[in-house]
């Protein structure tokens, strides 16, 4: 081969070596990262602004039990798809301050502390589907200032004391939240759902019954 | 045909009042099949206590 022929083939190698080297470095960071894919705690690990839609990118499902606490807190990505909590006993923090504007599931069926998991996420539009079950304990500041969140799906159990008063939510998602509010009435005692009076006077009175009907009180 | 007729028990709060029953707070509140009006009271808006600030440590 002629040194002409060699230079004409390192350029038109140039773009694949490069390409190579860049997959390299991305699987060398995120099989250490995330272990192969076996890792599980992932308290505090994508938090803070160094984690943006241009660096998040999990090589394997992120799969987090035990404490989730602080997970994506003041991270700077835009969307999140495909993160599993189903296993998490704590969401504190978890996308507390961040840039999120949509996030397609989150399951909190095993969390017992939700204290301001998406508090302050100011941009967050949409929480495509949140799965509660009747041990997921439900904390007042859990949505605090999420002033944009308009579309939210509660699916599952609602069990303890929920509130979610953000003006923003549609119809469809307070009725979400209706229907996942456990049957109490035979149970008995007192149990409220804070929607706040801009989203009360969104339902008819047959709707808000359904609520009332169920043992909740609605405020 | 099934008739059925749907109770809703509604409380308002005064002019420059707020409801409670000493947990949530609300200009408007229908109460739950077993929740009774005599578990809520009127308190003046001024007692509201303010939201608290989220209690979560700085990093």
């Amino acid at each position: 081969m002629s040194i002409a022929e060699k230079l004409t083939t390192i350029a038109e190698n140039e773009q694949r070596v490069y390409e190579a080297g860049k997959q390299e470095e991305y699987d060398r960071f995120w099989d250490g990262y995330q272990e192969n894919g076996d890792r599980r705690n992932y308290a505090y690990a994508f938090s803070r602004r160094g984690w943006t839609d241009k660096t998040y990118k999990p090589k394997y499902p992120v799969i987090a039990t035990g404490s989730a606490a602080e997970m994506y807190r003041e991270s700077r990505m835009t969307n999140l798809v495909g993160v599993d909590t189903s296993g998490a006993t704590s969401v504190y923090v978890a996308f507390y301050n961040t840039q999120l504007e949509a996030i397609d599931k989150l399951d909190f069926s095993k969390a017992t502390n939700t204290q301001n998991a998406f508090a302050h996420s100011v941009g967050l539009h949409t929480i495509g589907e949140l799965v509660s079950s009747e041990t997921t304990v439900w904390h007042t500041t859990t949505f605090d200032n999420t002033a944009k969140l308009t579309n939210l799906t509660i699916t599952g159990t609602i069990a303890t004391n929920f509130k979610c008063s953000i003006a923003t939510l549609t119809h469809d998602s307070l009725m979400s939240i209706i229907y996942a509010l456990k049957d109490f009435s035979a149970e008995g005692g007192t149990h409220t759902c804070t929607i706040g009076t801009t989203n009360l006077a969104k339902l008819t009175d047959t709707e808000k019954a359904i609520a009332t009907q169920k043992g909740w009180t609605l405020n | 045909m099934e008739k059925k007729t749907i109770e809703l028990i509604k409380l308002t709060a005064s002019e420059g009042m707020t409801l409670t029953n000493g947990e949530t707070y609300g200009k408007e509140v229908y109460l739950g099949c077993n929740d009774s009006p005599d578990n809520w009271r009127e308190i003046p808006e001024e007692d509201v206590p303010k939201e608290e600030p989220p209690e979560v440590e700085e990093k």
